[in-house]
């Protein structure tokens, strides 16, 4: 029975007996139930037995339980008196611990006391045989009173000699500044006597009076400054032998009275040594001042910081304000930022149309005019752009003059057999044919004739889509510099169709930037080696040069071509695939960017300043002609605001050696659409007068405005770096903008376009040249924080000593001042 | 006698020594006219070859923009046979300078201004070499032989301050102005020295004349004497090379712009390497002010010892002054032997010196890391450079004291042989 050997405790052994009670009941318990003896009958006597057995064991773990709390409250109790019994004895741990701190602290202090190191007993005491001596009244004392009595000794002792030093030092004090005060005198005596000397000079007879007996040996320092004076005194004034004399003799009292203060001073070294009884030392003097400066080398200090500052004042500061003032150019900034909002100048576009009625009385032409005129301006939503219709008079004189500001010539013609009016637009010329049969000629009471409403609704036709891009070009720039005044873009493109709005917008997208000059480049390229040459020159002169020669107010160009051969495509390019349906090599749409192999073929971005068009002539190889672009069958296509290309196909499948000026015709024409295209030139209509005007116009409009803009940049950007200089030739070049700008404005009010155009050309110029100033643009990057760090690490080391040396004279002049207001 | 023979030996010796180089090794000088510590844009031997090359044939010299220097050595140097032939006459023609030079030393050592002047006299006078100690100092100076077979054309200059040194000392006050006259005429910088010379001729004409001249009449006159000088030389080159403003651009322009950033032993070059360029005007002013302010401060508080003020003025120039090279610190440690009394009283020599040693020694190592090895940068040989100047700086700031100290001994003499503290 392990467990009873366990538990020992008497309150547990109930628990115990109680336990094996519960377990021998359990045991009967199972014995009842067991099914395998039978030792009830019935299975009811066996339930009944089971069920009495289950009681008893019931009621026993009923008793368990409580014995079982029991316990649990027990060991609670036992607990919780252990803790108590545990607290009490750590504090009186703590208790024990402290006192033997206590007890160490204690023990050291006694020992720090024991052992402390009195400064009496250092002290440098006369012996005790001869204090008792002296004080024979202290010979019975204890050695405690005794030493005390020593220690009191010693202290009046010193005091005494305290006092003798001070007083000693007073004289000497005194000494000293009798001393400076006479040798103030002879200063002053000194520059009398110089003056005196200025007035009769005799050098011989002065070094003799120097010379006389009475005088010590030690040479004359002071007295030797000025050594010519004349020899011949008989005209001096009989003053000169006392000066003299006085001279001579106050060096040597001045001698005299440092020899005493020496010797005064040594003695008092003596008087305190003479105390050899008492072995501490009475200081010796303290650390003898440095002999006080002389005025005139205060003087000399003074005047050598003054030469720094003077070279500093004087040179310094003007090169410092010479070399680093920057130099700006007044701009006229309210009237540039005035421009750039667009306040001064508001573009209009007054265009003049002439209407030439040959065969039509006069008054009748005038009404037909005034109605047609009536209805456009009812038509006429976009206010800057307008038409003005003229009468041509048969005057020639003004037709001369009136001719080159003519946007379209109106031509009504009569035509017997129309129904309706029918019109045609000249190719050649800036022409509009409208054919009418005669009996549609308005009667001059009618107020809104058919006819009129015609040819109103035909030219504004004509004229919606550069109305349009101006509408655009306007809006943008006002976009830009959100003024409130201009009307909404959407009001002035009211009449625009969504869809032209958005074709111009590519277009605009698609042309090249405006420039002053752009340098045209025809290339060929081959694949092989044939064709090796081509009529370029004549392809230029028969299809380029009437179109740049029509170009040439709006834009210089420059020409250049070249041949090369072996021009293989990009190795990442994707290869041309063959189409049995055409029976053709196709290069896919997608695909038309990578065609150009910018790596290898040598197409030189800038040829000189301005942009380069290039334009591409490909002839493809014999094994993959004929080449043509996927599903448009198209040879050619424009890359925005970079040039074009065509491809040409040999027309019978051989290779050409030579490119002739027949089969150079078909690209050539191509490429001037293209060209045209690239320049931005509108889509329509097809007369081409009529489109280089209307470029004229866009071109002047946008470059205008651009100008505008860029004196508005400029002017902002004056205003807000304040540090960056402005050359005159910025201030120049604003003027000639200005200038120019003002009379474009005025040009293209007048409706004179050509002259708008070309002085919104010198405008753009001017401004560009104004606003990329290379000085400019070198100090924009400089803010004022810099400056600290460029002046402070040579400047700062230099400067500290010169102005700390200013601070002090200053400092001594304003005590001087101050002392002499006391005196 | 005994005198003579010594000075007789140290001459040829340093003759000999001189000859010796060449002929032991005949690459030396063309070796030592390529180096930037011995050459400077301003005296380079080579930039004098083209010049003369363009000379002698009848080309402005200056049309290269090569030569800066003044024209009046063209002529002279027309004379002698062409140096890359016949580098024995140029070799010889620069001893003789240098032997000049040394003549001009012992005149000045020999005075005893340099101990005592007019109203002054130095305490420990006693300590000093006589003149032929000096002359050897200089002569066997390697600073000094590296310049004379480097044949760098500041030798001219130095002759120019030497005699004007010279001519003072002994009371040809008209000859010291013509050749310091001479000497700013070459470089520009020696006009600086105007000031001091004249207050030394004038101690000098006050010890010894009898009358007592005045102030503003001797100086007047003196400046008169210098100003004529060099507009006299100004007057000859205009002749000689025909177009006086290309000529004036080329040499004075340039100089006192510095365009040129070659590097060399100075502080200029890597300074206007990095300054942003529009400050470039400024800090020129700076620089060239910096220089001349410490004329003024130095001669008034060195009054009594004019020609302490002329060395001290010279060891500034050859830290400060735009294209310094060793010949600049040369001719100052020429002059400085001459303050044998002050050297006592130094008190950082030990480190003036070995910072010079390390610099001289280091200097070439560097630049040959920066610009042949190529495992350097411009800021190791600056460093270096900033090394020579800070010892020259530490030396001239440590004889200034010294002399400050001998002054103030001299006026407080109770003080004599006491610590002092500087404050």
């Amino acid at each position: 029975m392990a467990i009873r050997d366990i538990v020992v405790n008497p309150s547990l052994l109930p628990v115990l007996s109680l336990s094996a009670e519960t377990r021998e009941q359990c045991m009967q318990l199972l014995a009842v139930l067991d099914p395998s003896a039978d030792s009830y009958s019935d299975s009811e006597e066996r339930a009944l037995a089971a069920s009495k057995e289950q009681k008893q064991l019931f009621a026993l773990l009923a008793r368990l339980r409580g014995l079982n709390r029991d316990a649990i409250l027990r060991v609670r109790d036992t607990k919780q008196a252990t803790a108590e019994a545990r607290q009490e004895i750590d504090r009186l741990h703590l208790q024990l611990q402290n006192l033997y701190y206590e007890q160490r602290h204690l023990t050291g202090e006694i020992a720090a006391c024991e052992s402390y190191d009195h400064k009496y007993l250092a002290l440098p005491l006369i012996p005790l045989e001869e204090f008792l001596s002296l004080h024979p009244e202290h010979r019975e004392s204890d050695e405690h009173d005794l030493m005390i009595a020593r220690i009191n000794h010693e202290h009046a002792e010193r005091e005494k000699l305290e006092q003798a030093r001070q007083e000693l030092l007073k004289r000497k004090q005194a000494l000293i500044a009798e001393n400076n005060k006479r040798k103030e005198d002879l200063a002053s005596l000194d520059q009398d006597l110089e003056r005196f000397i200025d007035v009769s000079l005799c050098p011989g007879e002065f070094r003799a009076m120097l010379l006389t007996p009475g005088r010590p040996p030690s040479p004359s320092r002071r007295s030797s400054k000025r050594t010519c004076i004349n020899s011949n005194n008989s005209n001096s004034p009989p003053t000169l032998p006392h000066l003299v004399l006085y001279q001579v003799t106050s060096p040597s009292s001045k001698h005299v009275l440092v020899m005493i203060a020496k010797n005064e001073d040594l003695s008092s070294l003596q008087t305190v040594d003479t105390h050899p009884d008492y072995t501490m030392n009475v200081s010796t003097p303290s650390p003898r001042p440095p002999p006080p400066e002389k005025p005139e080398a205060i003087r000399t200090r003074f005047k050598v910081i003054a030469a720094f500052w003077a070279v500093i004042v004087f040179l310094g500061f003007p090169i410092w304000w010479k070399t680093t003032s920057i130099y700006r150019a007044s701009l006229p900034v309210p009237e540039m930022i005035d421009w750039a909002d667009g306040k001064t100048c508001r573009p209009v576009f007054p265009l003049k149309i002439r209407v030439e009625t040959p065969h039509l009385p006069d008054a009748e032409a005038q009404h037909l005019v005034w109605t047609t005129q009536h209805t456009l301006d009812d038509l006429n939503e976009f206010s800057a752009h307008h038409l003005r219709l003229k009468l041509s008079n048969d005057n020639a004189d003004e037709q001369l003059d009136e001719l080159a500001d003519t946007a379209l010539t109106v031509r009504l013609l009569p035509q017997d057999d129309l129904i309706n009016p029918k019109s045609e637009l000249q190719h050649d010329t800036t022409q509009l044919d409208v054919f009418y049969s005669p009996s549609q000629i308005p009667p001059l009471s009618s107020s809104n004739p058919p006819l009129s409403a015609y040819v109103a609704g035909e030219l504004q036709q004509l004229f919606t889509e550069e109305k349009a891009i101006i509408a655009q070009i306007l809006s943008n720039s006002h976009a830009a510099s959100a003024t409130a005044n201009s009307q909404p873009p959407s009001a002035m493109l009211s009449s625009v169709s969504p869809q032209l709005a958005e074709s111009i917008a590519k277009r605009l997208r698609r042309s090249m930037k405006y420039a002053d000059t752009y340098h045209l480049a025809f290339s060929l390229f081959t694949p092989g080696t044939e064709p090796s040459s081509w009529d370029i020159q004549a392809a230029v002169h028969d299809y380029i040069t009437p179109l740049l020669q029509a170009f040439s107010p709006i834009s210089n160009f420059t020409v250049d071509t070249q041949v090369q051969l072996y021009a293989t495509f990009a190795p990442t390019a994707p290869a041309p695939e063959y189409d049995q349906g055409h029976a053709a090599w196709t290069l896919k749409p997608e695909d038309l960017s990578a065609f150009i192999n910018a790596a290898e073929w040598p197409l030189s971005p800038s040829i000189g300043p301005g942009p380069t068009i290039n334009f591409i002539l490909y002839v493809p190889d014999a094994a993959q002609s004929p080449l043509v672009v996927k599903d448009s069958i198209a040879t050619s296509w424009v890359v925005p605001q970079w040039g074009g290309v065509v491809l040409l196909n040999p027309s019978n499948g051989t290779q050409l050696r030579h490119l002739s000026r027949g089969s150079l015709q078909a690209p050539f024409l191509t490429f001037s659409h293209q060209l045209l295209t690239l320049l931005g030139a509108p889509s329509t209509p097809a007369a081409l007068p009529f489109r280089l005007q209307t470029l004229t116009r866009i071109r002047a409009a946008s470059l205008l405005l651009s100008a505008s803009s860029t004196m508005g940049s400029l002017a902002r950007l004056t205003e807000s770096l304040p540090s960056i200089p402005i050359p005159a030739t910025v201030a120049a070049s604003v003027a000639t903008t200005l200038s120019h700008l003002t009379s474009a404005c005025e040009h293209l009010r007048r409706g004179r376009f050509q002259a708008a155009l070309a002085d919104a050309r010198i405008a753009e110029t001017e401004a560009e040249r104004s606003f990329f100033e290379k000085s400019m643009v070198g100090q924009m990057y400089f803010p004022d924080e810099h400056k600290v760090a460029v002046y402070l690490p040579l400047l700062g080391p230099i400067g500290v000593p010169l102005i700390v040396g200013l601070l002090k004279e200053v400092k001594k002049a304003i005590a001087l001042r101050k002392a002499r207001k006391a005196n | 006698m005994g005198v003579d023979r010594r000075k007789a030996a140290v001459f040829g010796g340093a003759l000999a020594l001189r000859l010796l180089l060449l002929v032991l090794f005949p690459s030396l000088p063309d070796l030592l006219t390529g180096r930037v510590e011995a050459s400077t844009p301003v005296t380079s031997f080579k930039r004098l070859q083209e010049g003369l090359f363009l000379y002698t044939r009848n080309v402005s010299p200056y049309d290269g923009g090569v030569f800066h220097q003044a024209p009046l050595l063209l002529p002279i140097f027309s004379l002698l046979p062409s140096s890359p032939g016949f580098p024995f006459p140029t070799v010889v023609l620069y001893s003789l300078i240098d032997l000049i030079n040394a003549n001009a030393l012992i005149t000045i050592a020999e005075s005893g201004w340099a101990v005592s002047g007019r109203s002054y006299s130095a305490i420990r006078k006693h300590i000093r070499w006589d003149g032929v100690t000096i002359a050897a100092w200089f002569l066997f100076n390697p600073f000094t032989i590296a310049t004379c077979l480097g044949r760098s054309t500041a030798v001219f200059t130095s002759t120019g301050i030497l005699y004007a040194l010279a001519s003072a000392v002994t009371g040809k006050t008209f000859n010291s102005m013509l050749a310091l006259g001479f000497a700013s005429y070459l470089s520009i910088y020696p006009a600086l020295l105007y000031i001091p010379l004249m207050l030394l001729c004038y101690d000098q004409r006050a010890q010894t004349a009898k009358t007592c001249p005045s102030t503003t009449v001797f100086a007047l006159q003196h400046l008169a004497i210098f100003v004529l000088s060099i507009a006299g030389l100004l007057g000859v080159s205009a002749l000689l090379i025909g177009d006086f403003k290309a000529f004036v651009s080329a040499t004075y322009g340039f100089q006192l712009l510095v365009p040129d950033l070659t590097p060399n032993v100075g502080l200029w070059w890597y300074f206007f390497i990095e300054i942003f360029d529009s400050f470039r005007e400024f800090f020129l002013g700076v620089f060239w002010l910096h220089l001349a302010s410490y004329m003024g401060g130095l001669s008034i508080r060195l009054r009594r010892q004019p020609l302490f003020v002329l060395s001290s003025l010279l060891g500034i120039f050859a830290v400060f002054k735009p294209y310094p090279s060793i010949s600049d610190a040369s001719l100052y440690f020429a002059l400085l032997p001459l303050y044998r009394h002050l050297f006592p009283l130094m008190r950082y020599t030990f480190f003036a010196v070995s910072a010079l040693l390390y610099a001289t020694l280091l200097g070439p190592a560097f630049y040959h890391l920066w610009i042949y090895a190529g495992s350097g940068n411009a800021n190791f040989f600056y460093a270096i450079t900033l090394v020579w100047s800070l010892g020259l700086s530490i030396l001239l700031a440590d004889t200034i004291f010294a002399a400050l100290r001998d002054e103030w001994e001299y006026d407080n003499p109770e003080v004599r042989g006491k610590d002092v503290k500087q404050v």
